[in-house]
């Protein structure tokens, strides 16, 4: 098959590779171009290598803290996500003895459900306890967004160990706890890896929760970002800059997990 | 591990494993009462996660949806239904329905036809494919605010690149923030550019399933492309093609950022789809009972989704039963 009006499959390639890539080009190229530059009409194409708009983004104490929260929450609500989703994934995809169809619906179930329904109690609630506009309240909304993914794939790296691995272990003396702690957790490394990855990448972009419930305190980087745009008058190519700042570290998730990634965002229907 | 040796070892494991010696009978009881207490336990901090963090605000949203709270209400009552009438009754609502249906199914159909034929020109490439597939991932995991921050400047209708680009090939430059269907149009346009890719990436995962041999037998029979592809490759694809849509389904419902970053749901309320319409309703005007009753219909589309995402991601499972 191959060969075969193969020019016609590069053509398809082509445009959807300009496609999908050409608007991040255009970001970068409008950071790291001179301010006089940036809204010209006709545009300049080719990049330009000035990075002033960096410098005065990068400098923002807004900006900073945003970043600075952003990073603690991410990573906050991935390791208390990645926890629970590690004990639950030996529970139910090593220990299990029944049917888990039931609980693991309950996990889908909060991969599937529509932020709003958690979004509006958490905005009365987090008022009368105090945690609006606090870090551990976005962390704790961020939970609600990456536990199921984390779950899903951890469940499913349990379940991918061979059982004779948990026998030999008994055998040889360990109880169900020891088990676990000594032979199964390293094995399962890669998965507890890769969950972590894509919680971490998901609460970096979030931006419908953080914007319901922070104000300036707990601000996240995506807000700041967003709340930038609300200024017209300012600076676009600093603001080209700022993004580009958020953008380094999904860059960086996509370049060395990209297999648990798909795993992860299609509750492995794929697998690779 | 194979999922017959999975079925095989839960088996035994419910029956008590009786298939073992009987002279470890009676260790082995005791084993499986350590192995229940142990699943319990480290089953405990994911449910007690599960319960405080969606169980108790959803049953809270419910609750929320019987009442008439909002700050222009004096006391808090019980208003039994009536939110929900009120939302069944009235134009917004529809209005939204009508949008959230046409983004939805328009944009999930385009991201759909295009997946599937990069996915089929992805199989007929020799070199390169690996590195093709890792950056056409790149727009599903671009930090969306920074994206569409981009986007919104491409669109702008004074200095925008996509206007200036239709104007230099002679062709018309709508206001795509102001001319009838352009935001929406917008959306799904911006909505296809970042989710594409992950239609795509469950297509080229069903295609990689189907075996060499099937192709072969095709064209040995003398099967032309589009007839393989129509009578071989898309049947055994279904399942896949089920899985890809109904998650681009429903999150497609719940798309918030584009919107709140593109448009803010208008102008007027053109592209307010159902889920901006209860973040509005509840969080820009308090009107948290009638918010929360919109709320409550979109997770009853979602889990019934669920419910039928299931099926098809675990199936080993229906059939152990």
């Amino acid at each position: 098959m191959p060969g075969k009006r193969s020019w016609v499959a590069r053509i398809v390639l082509f445009v959807f590779l300009v496609w999908s890539l050409f608007p991040i080009y255009w970001l970068l190229t409008t950071s790291f171009k001179a301010p006089t530059e940036v809204s010209k009409i006709p545009p300049r194409w080719l990049p330009q290598l000035d990075l002033s708009a960096y410098t005065t983004a990068l400098a923002s104490p807004d900006l900073q803290a945003s970043l600075l929260n952003s990073f603690v929450v991410a990573l906050g609500a991935t390791t208390i996500a990645v926890a629970c989703g590690v004990l639950a994934g030996y529970a139910l995809g090593q220990l299990a003895t029944t049917d888990t169809a039931r609980y693991e619906f309950w996990v889908l179930t909060s991969r599937m459900a529509p932020p709003i329904a958690v979004a509006l109690p958490f905005f009365l609630m987090f008022r009368v306890a105090g945690l609006q506009d606090t870090l551990v309240g976005v962390t704790l909304a961020h939970v609600v967004l990456v536990v199921g993914v984390v779950s899903w794939i951890l469940i499913e790296t349990f379940r991918g160990l061979p059982p004779a691995l948990l026998e030999s272990a008994l055998l040889d003396g360990c109880s169900y706890a020891s088990a676990f702690r000594r032979v199964l957790l390293p094995l399962s490394m890669p998965g507890i890896v890769g969950a972590g990855s894509i919680a971490f990448l998901l609460s970096w972009n979030e931006f419908f929760l953080s914007l319901i419930l922070t104000d300036v305190d707990a601000r996240t980087s995506p807000l700041a970002l967003y709340q930038y745009v609300g200024f017209q008058s300012l600076d676009l190519g600093q603001l080209a800059a700022a993004s580009c700042a958020v953008l380094v570290p999904t860059a960086l998730v996509v370049g060395f997990f990209q297999r648990q990634l798909v795993t992860g965002l299609t509750m492995g229907a794929v697998k690779e | 591990m194979s999922d017959s040796t999975l079925r095989e070892r839960r088996r035994s494991g419910g029956k008590r494993s009786s298939s073992r010696p009987p002279a470890a009978g009676r260790a082995v009881t005791a084993g499986a009462l350590a192995r229940a207490r142990t699943r319990r336990l480290f089953l405990l901090p994911l449910t007690a996660l599960l319960v405080a963090l969606t169980v108790v605000p959803f049953v809270y949203t419910l609750v929320l949806s019987f009442t008439n709270m909002a700050p222009t209400e004096a006391s808090l009552r019980f208003v039994g239904l009536s939110n929900y009438a009120e939302l069944v009754g009235s134009r917004e609502f529809w209005s939204a329905v009508r949008v959230t249906a046409v983004f939805t199914v328009s944009a999930v159909a385009i991201e759909f036809v295009v997946a599937m034929a990069v996915a089929v020109a992805l199989t007929r490439v020799t070199r390169g494919a690996p590195l093709l597939r890792a950056l056409f991932l790149l727009p599903l995991a671009a930090a969306p605010v920074a994206s569409l921050f981009n986007w919104r400047l491409m669109f702008n209708s004074s200095f925008g690149l996509i206007n200036y680009v239709l104007g230099v090939l002679g062709l018309p430059q709508p206001d795509w923030g102001a001319d009838a269907g352009m935001p929406l149009l917008s959306l799904i346009i911006v909505d296809t550019w970042q989710w594409t890719p992950f239609v795509l990436v469950i297509l080229v995962g069903g295609m990689s399933a189907i075996p060499a041999d099937v192709y072969e037998a095709a064209s040995v029979d003398g099967s032309g492309s589009w007839s393989t592809f129509w009578h071989v490759t898309f049947p055994l694809l279904r399942p896949f093609v089920l899985v890809a849509l109904l998650f681009r389904g429903i999150d497609a419902l719940k798309t918030f950022d584009s919107i709140q970053v593109l448009t803010g749901g208008g102008p007027g309320t053109s592209t307010t789809t159902l889920n901006y319409f209860a973040f509005r309703e509840g969080i820009s005007f308090l009107n948290f009972g009638r918010a929360s009753a919109a709320a409550m219909l979109l997770l009853l589309v979602a889990i019934l989704l669920a419910r039928l995402l299931l099926r098809w991601l675990r199936p080993s499972k229906e059939e152990a039963r």
